[in-house]
């Protein structure tokens, strides 16, 4: 798959892109769709949930470009409104749980084209192993861990999004990290072959 | 004078200390170099031998942390993660990083946080299947036109109707309707047609046409004689009532919009009264007011307001 992704700074495309150019907002999407749909899939755990989420939250980012006034912090905004997006989405599903007994000649229909984001990790076992371990985690730190350490916001940033206070979130998220280790090695029952420095 | 293994052992501590005198000193190093025993004691009191097992050495400084501060794995692990990331002070850092040593929990602890830092960076993207962006484009940028929308459910809807079993039947017997209305009714437009036409129109779309046109040459222009009969009894008086309908707008508009300056200006100098508190003048022009817009309705091009000639600079 081509990763070539644009190399124009995110100020001069939010700009071309507020001003109708097609071709900017194209390249917006390429350039971040990786990580709105790797959020989306980190929240519903489902391939094909996750592109149908990662698809709105685009259509949403499309039509309140303007709402982010701030060029800065772009990411920051995008991943609120990603985070935002998906918990909404867990609501409405857990509110209204899908249909059972769907018939087997449709399941085929139902898998997300591509491949599942757990396989990409086939050749590297160890992000499979955190990933693996991630699912295991509560809610709470399972989030910091993602906001924080994998998408790599700020601890002030990750405050705002949780409304947590931003003590709380340091001493959070290394408790986070801890719980992940540990879990890791709980996984691996100790063999933690690969993780020995 | 010659100092024995007692007082060598008694003195040790001075001598580390830099305590004795020369004659001491002198005695005490004579001694070490004749008692190997002693010299060794000296050395393990320097710190320059260290005998203790290393299989003892763990268990002795648990139990000696045991029975005094507690072990310190708590308080090692609260501060693992700012030691992976080297945002330790150096001190910190050392001591950290002894208890790592010879810790084996922690120190495998702190390998796993050390490498899932890289890893979990590197999860931040999952990428997509090849379709996405185009999806993406589909539902922003190219949202399809009200026209495009109505043509896609014209287009659903009729690929709905030529699936239905009736279809076929239905189609059959329109087509059979307008033959008729077109061939076979008394008023058919095309009655007069020679049937021979449709023998030749089989064989010969050509001759059809020239033969058509032969049979019906006077057709056209009894086509327009009729068209401008229709348009003298219909048209004309038809458009002639269209001309008066628009004059009458016209007129209305003019009316009604010079009647709307006056109010205007009107309400302008009656609200000035108001304000000022003059009550009584506020009304009486409020009577003016109307008289005028009513003149002004009937002449809107000659008409003045009695109000507007007091309220001129």
């Amino acid at each position: 798959m081509n990763l070539r992704r644009a190399r124009m700074d995110i100020a001069n495309l939010l700009k071309r892109c507020r001003s109708g150019d097609e071709l900017a907002w194209e390249a917006l999407v390429r350039t971040y769709q990786s990580r709105v749909y790797g959020i989306a899939y980190y929240y519903t755990g489902n391939a094909e949930e996750a592109r149908d989420l990662a698809q709105d939250i685009f259509i949403k980012i499309y039509n309140r470009l303007d709402a982010c006034t701030n060029d800065a912090t772009f990411v920051p905004w995008m991943i609120r409104l990603a985070r935002n997006a998906c918990i909404d989405r867990l609501r409405r599903t857990k509110a209204r749980p899908p249909a059972a007994g769907i018939p087997v000649e449709e399941m085929f229909d139902l898998k997300a084209p591509g491949p599942d984001p757990a396989e990409q990790y086939g050749i590297d076992s160890r992000k499979q192993l955190v990933h693996r371990a991630l699912q295991k985690m509560s809610q709470i730190n399972r989030e910091i861990i993602l906001l924080k350490e994998i998408q790599g916001l700020s601890l002030e940033e990750v405050a705002s999004l949780l409304k947590i206070p931003l003590g709380t979130v340091k001493s959070r998220s290394n408790r986070a990290r801890i719980e992940l280790a540990r879990e890791i090695m709980s996984i691996t029952n100790g063999a933690i072959e690969g993780f020995n420095g | 004078m010659k100092m024995d293994c007692s007082r060598f052992e008694h003195l040790l501590d001075s001598l580390l200390g830099g305590g004795l005198t020369k004659q001491e000193e002198s005695d005490a190093r004579e001694h070490t170099m004749q008692c190997a025993r002693c010299r060794e004691l000296l050395e393990i009191a320097r710190g320059d031998l260290d005998i203790l097992p290393g299989d003892v050495q763990e268990g002795l400084t648990a139990s000696i942390l045991e029975s005094t501060s507690g072990s310190t794995c708590n308080r090692v692990e609260s501060v693992l993660c700012d030691y992976v990331d080297s945002n330790l002070g150096e001190e910190q850092s050392e001591l950290v990083s002894l208890h790592i040593d010879h810790c084996d929990r922690c120190s495998a602890l702190a390998a796993v946080l050390s490498a899932i830092s890289v890893d979990l960076s590197a999860m931040a993207e999952i990428e997509p299947d090849e379709n996405f962006v185009q999806d993406v484009m589909t539902a922003t940028v190219y949202r399809p036109t009200l026209w495009m929308k109505l043509n896609d459910r014209f287009s659903l809807w009729w690929s709905k109707q030529i699936r239905r079993p009736r279809f076929a039947i239905e189609l059959a017997y329109t087509g059979a309707v307008i033959l008729f209305l077109v061939f076979g009714a008394p008023n058919a437009p095309l009655r007069g047609v020679s049937p021979k036409v449709v023998d030749i129109a089989q064989s010969n779309p050509a001759e059809a046409v020239v033969e058509l046109w032969e049979n019906n040459r006077d057709a056209p222009g009894a086509v327009a004689e009729f068209g401008r009969t229709a348009w003298g009894n219909t048209g004309t008086p038809l458009a002639n009532k269209s001309k008066g309908v628009w004059f009458w707008v016209v007129d209305k508009e003019e009316r009604l919009g010079a009647c709307l300056g006056v109010f205007g200006r009107s309400v302008k100098v009656i609200a000035g009264d108001l304000w000022n508190g003059d009550w009584f003048v506020a009304w009486e022009k409020w009577g003016v007011m109307n008289e005028s817009l009513v003149r002004t309705w009937r002449d809107p091009k000659g008409a003045e307001s009695k109000l507007n000639k007091e309220t001129e600079p």
